[in-house]
């Protein structure tokens, strides 16, 4: 209805509706007209002109840089940093601006060994516009610092420092010169820790430098985030040494430690020997990477009774005061196989059959427990399947289900071989045992932080399940005390504290058969055996001058033991005198590329001083990095003030030098960070975190004295 | 609802629908780069940009079904409230680039002036329907018209949006050209209108350094700034050539080009689809002028006809507005391309007024359901 009405009211007659068509038709034109315009303006650019507009594009595409955003801390539990990341030069050139293309190869032939002339052909014969030379893990940049060429580029990159050189290295792991995580906790927390890159596009200025420029688009990189390990680094580093040693006396292949707190699950240390130094990956073995306590299987031996006699004692088919007959040392077996017993024994207790090892005692008991009540202990305690530890890299041992058990496997598995098993597996079963049948969930992460060092996630401990009951626990923990104070273990007693442990001597497979050689020797316990803070777990690979765990392992754990109840200051335990007070040796950080203030820091964490301050940044230092010395060596420092740089954060710092940035309730190192990428002075009294800042403004520089507690 | 006397027009819808689910893909290669580094995230923008286009698809079909005579009689109600919106703005806008064109609505973003242009455009084309016996009168037929448009476009320019205010004036004298205003007296408007712009432009000076800029006159860092934003595009298009370098290949846009997903979306376009792209683009809007245009001729009265007229021309002036300014062919005005840029406001008033226009190409019988 409406439209007829609407119809009527403006019919359009003849000579408008003529009017209307010619002025139409000619806005239709002149817009398609434009639009032609548009088209023909394209053609030219992207038909005819395309090829120049191309090279220019991807020309401007070479000129921008990657901001490397800073990989986030790595700190252990105790707050100290086992890894962070420092700023150090690289230094690149563009091709088509050199001027002494010799001169650079010649500096570059000393720095890589690398003939100049291949150098000097590198550089001449590229294209580019930019061409790395050396990336920061190149020791001494220095001499290509003194050259004075505009081709030569200095570019300030962030380099991982790793405080503690070899110690803990396989867990924490290393990253590439691209920042990104090559193995370890780098790996397992790429992500978290790598930030996110940005961007900046260089401008070339009128003596051909790069330059950002404030016109250009700049995007910031996000910083990644930092982790808190459940690791103690002195405990670790005391372990270090101590494997080292035990490596050493036993004449042993390799070696690994690993300690847990049982009532957690909390790893608080994990060695593997061989070690490499995480601040120079390319010289390391992929031998030397692995972290052996979860990698490596192998057949555990005696240590495993501990699984036998729970089941045993659970299911109450014997008390410890039953009285066994060992056979005199030999049991033959149907098949003429014989079980034989290092030391003969007769009719003794069960109690005793465990502290003297006693493989004819278990393999016998063992028939009192069905294959699969047997089999299901050996699970619970976690053996056959993986613990899920947050590194890469865990085996999940192997052990045969109860359908694949032939007529001896039981008996076999009883003193511990016809399986295998990681160390990690070992000390868990041992942790449960002390944490009253309760078996935690092994974990490395405690917490992560934000930039800022806001806390973002934190790792609360799990318990996976109760194994054996708490009276059999208490059993046990009675028995293994026996076994240190009494029978094999006697080795790794610790005067004034109570002990409970356990001794493996495992024969290696070698080529089908089982080698008189090859041994795994090993000792795992806890302690102190009424209120356990540590499950350790000692293992050594073929030692040589004796093949017995109580002999090669045990002392280690004693070692191990004593220090760190002295250092670690377990709670009930009253002190302990060490009797053998032992060099405490670190191995020297790389302090070269960074400044006096945060060399102090580094050095001073590592226990060692800082022997003469300068100007700049360090260019040489003695001793040189990764050296083993004493704590409390002096460092000798040799300074170099740097040429001029680009400067990829000049907008930043214009920024920063107008303020006077607030670093209280910061760690000391951050605040160092903060505070000295504002270009202020600072000045430190006390350690730990900042309570309290005070300035001072002089006309040329600000000053900062932050207190801390 | 008014029974349409037939189809509406399907080139057209066809062509926005096209251009609008492209826009996704073109918005999500644009801006993920720009959306990692702010927002985290680098789907950020393309799901605002997707949930922008659906709610466009909604409008096109409501506006669609709505007689476009219903209007007729609310255009000032409407004008008077989108002038209302542009003077908050003035007022409390958001500035963003230093001019306010903002209104913040809880978490809808809206920008006023996308709203006015087209507020006019139905006003104007009403007043000079209605008008018809006596625009050539200029007190009673042209003046009350011209009224409108200064109060409307003044405060557009105030804010500061010159572009846009000239593009708004442009596109109504087009419309009273078409609504039979004398030629003389709309020739000494349209010039008039041209200096006071000019004034104008000279007044501020960084539309002068643009302006300077883009003539190749100017010096300084407004000029290297816009001669950058410029260069980048042109880069961008000569580096996609005919076939281009793929979808989400665009180099140019981590960084280089500025807002690369908001006006200076087409370079990315022409970077990753090449010559061939952004023809099919510009096809598509040829499309859109032509049906347009010829609802227009059809319309069944004299308001279809100039709203036709006006939001068709809308449609195509800035289309061509924002693909001149890209490749260089214009000076720097930060005007979208309907459709295809990011921004909410105008995906859906632009929807809004290709609903309109589809119900008059239904009502002006282009496809007539059956034979008269």
């Amino acid at each position: 209805m409406q439209s007829t009405i609407n119809n009527k009211q403006s019919t359009l007659d003849e000579q408008e509706e003529t009017n209307h068509n010619w002025k139409t038709g000619l806005l239709l034109v002149v817009l398609l007209l434009c639009f032609l315009a548009v088209v023909v303006r394209l053609f030219i650019v992207q038909v005819i002109k395309k090829n120049e507009y191309q090279a220019q594009a991807r020309k401007q595409y070479e000129s921008r840089i990657e901001l490397k955003p800073e990989r986030g801390i790595i700190y252990d539990r105790n707050g100290h940093v086992i890894a962070s990341t420092i700023k150090s030069a690289s230094f690149a050139v563009d091709p088509k601006m050199v001027q002494h293309p010799h001169a650079i190869a010649l500096a570059l032939q000393q720095l890589t060994g690398d003939s100049a002339s291949v150098w000097e052909h590198k550089i001449r014969s590229s294209d580019k516009s930019f061409l790395w030379l050396t990336r920061s893990n190149l020791d001494q940049s220095s001499i290509l610092d003194t050259l004075q060429d505009i081709g030569l580029i200095r570019v300030i990159e962030p380099r991982r420092n790793y405080y503690y050189g070899n110690a803990a290295s396989q867990i924490v792991g290393c990253t590439n010169v691209d920042n990104k995580g090559l193995n370890g906790v780098e790996l397992a927390l790429d992500s978290l820790l790598r930030g996110t890159p940005g961007f900046m596009v260089m401008q070339r200025d009128g003596r051909g430098n790069l330059r950002p420029s404030v016109d250009l688009p700049t995007a910031a990189a996000s910083n990644g985030k930092s982790v808190q390990l459940t690791l103690d680094m002195e405990l670790q580093r005391i372990a270090e040494y101590e494997l080292e040693r035990g490596i050493a006396d036993a004449k042993a292949v390799s070696g690994t430690v690993i300690a847990l707190d049982p009532t957690t699950g909390e790893i608080l240390a994990i060695a593997s020997s061989p070690s490499f130094n995480p601040n120079s990956p390319q010289l390391a073995s992929q031998e030397t990477m692995r972290i052996r306590a979860i990698s490596d299987m192998y057949e555990p031996g005696s240590t495993f009774k501990l699984v036998t006699a729970a089941a045993a004692l659970e299911e109450k088919v014997i008390a410890p005061t039953d009285t066994v007959d060992a056979h005199g040392g030999v049991w033959k077996l149907a098949d003429g196989y014989e079980i034989k017993d290092t030391h003969p024994l007769g009719r003794i207790t069960f109690a005793e059959a465990i502290e003297q090892s006693s493989n004819v005692v278990f393999a016998t008991q063992s028939r009192k427990i069905p294959d699969d009540k047997f089999y299901k202990y050996a699970r619970d305690f976690g053996f056959g399947i993986s613990l899920g530890i947050d590194v890469p890299g865990e085996s999940s041992g192997r052990m045969k289900k109860p359908r694949e058990f032939d007529g001896a496997t039981k008996l076999f598995m009883a003193y511990g071989y016809e399986l295998a098993a990681t160390a990690l597996q070992i000390v868990n079963a041992y942790a449960a045992v002390a944490n009253q049948g309760v078996m935690m969930k092994p974990y490395l992460i405690k917490k992560v932080f934000d930039e800022d060092g806001k806390e973002t996630d934190s790792y609360a401990p799990q318990k996976i399940r109760q194994v054996i009951s708490p009276e059999t626990a208490r059993t046990l923990t009675e028995l293994l005390c026996g076994v240190v104070d009494r029978g094999t273990g006697s080795e790794a007693r610790v005067q004034g504290m109570r002990i409970a442990g356990k001794t493996g001597t495992a024969q290696q497979l070698v080529d089908g058969k089982y080698s008189k050689q090859a041994y795994t020797a090993s000792f795992v316990g806890y302690f102190p055996a009424d209120k356990p803070k540590v499950a350790l777990m000692i293992m050594l690979d073929r030692p040589q001058t004796d093949i017995y765990g109580g002999k090669t392992a045990a002392p280690i754990f004693r070692r191990i033991a004593q220090q760190w109840i002295s250092a670690a200051h377990i709670a009930g335990v009253s002190k302990i005198v060490v009797a053998e007070p032992l060099p405490d040796s670190v191995a020297v950080p790389d302090v070269r590329g960074i400044t006096v203030e945060n060399a102090e820091t580094v050095l001073h964490q590592t226990g060692l001083r800082l022997s003469n301050r300068g100007k700049g940044i360090i260019a040489r230092q003695t001793p040189q990095p990764g050296t083993k010395v004493m704590r409390g060596t002096d460092v000798i420092a040799q300074y170099r003030v740097p040429t001029p740089e680009i400067k990829r954060d000049s907008i930043e710092k214009a920024h920063a030098d107008a303020l006077r940035p607030d670093v209280r309730g910061m760690a000391v190192r951050r605040a160092l960070a903060v505070l000295h990428a504002a270009n202020v002075k600072v000045k430190v009294q006390g350690s730990g975190i900042v309570v309290k800042q005070t300035w001072t403004v002089g006309t040329k520089e600000k000053t900062c004295l932050i207190e801390c507690k | 609802m008014t029974k349409t006397s037939g189809h509406i027009d399907w080139f057209i819808l066809l062509s926005v629908v096209g251009l609008m689910l492209f826009s996704v893909a073109f918005v999500y290669s644009a801006s993920s780069s720009f959306s990692m580094v702010k927002f985290g995230s680098s789907e950020k923008l393309f799901w605002n940009h997707a949930l922008r286009v659906l709610i466009g698809l909604a409008a096109i079909i409501i506006f669609a079904r709505i007689d476009y005579h219903r209007w007729e009689k609310f255009t000032t109600p409407i004008l008077l409230l989108a002038l209302c919106c542009l003077v908050f703005v003035l007022v409390s806008g958001a500035r963003i680039n230093g001019a306010a064109r903002w209104i913040h609505f809880g978490f809808i973003n809206f920008q006023p002036s996308e709203f006015v242009k087209f507020a006019l455009v139905l006003h104007i084309a009403a007043l000079a329907a209605a008008a018809k016996d006596y625009i050539s009168d200029f007190r009673t037929g042209m003046l009350p018209l011209l009224l409108w448009i200064v109060i409307t476009c003044g405060l557009v320019a105030a804010q500061p949006n010159l572009s846009t205010a000239s593009v708004i004036f442009l596109i109504t004298a087009i419309i009273m050209f078409v609504g039979n205003a004398p030629l003389k007296k709309l020739g000494i408007i349209a010039g008039g209108g041209f200096i006071i712009a000019a004034i104008y432009a000279v007044s501020a000076p960084y539309r002068l350094k643009r302006i300077l800029a883009f003539t190749g006159y100017g010096k300084g860092t407004t000029s290297e700034v816009v001669n950058y934003q410029l260069q980048q595009a042109i880069l961008a298009f000569g580096n996609g050539g005919i076939f281009g370098v793929g979808p989400g290949q665009s180099l140019q846009r981590d960084f280089f080009l500025p807002e690369s997903y908001g006006d200076f979306v087409f370079a990315v376009v022409g970077e990753e689809y090449g010559f061939i792209g952004v023809l099919l683009i510009l096809t598509a809007f040829g499309i859109i002028l032509w049906r347009g245009i010829n609802v227009a001729k059809n319309a069944p009265d004299l308001f279809g006809r100039l709203l036709a007229v006006g939001i068709t021309v809308t449609l195509a002036l800035y289309a061509f507005i924002n693909a001149g300014v890209t490749c260089g062919i214009l000076p720097t005005t930060g005007l979208p391309m309907p459709f295809i840029s990011y921004g909410g406001s105008s995906v859906f008033f632009s929807a809004a007024a290709v609903g309109t226009l589809l119900n008059i190409s239904a009502q002006a019988g282009v496809y007539p359901s059956k034979p008269k």
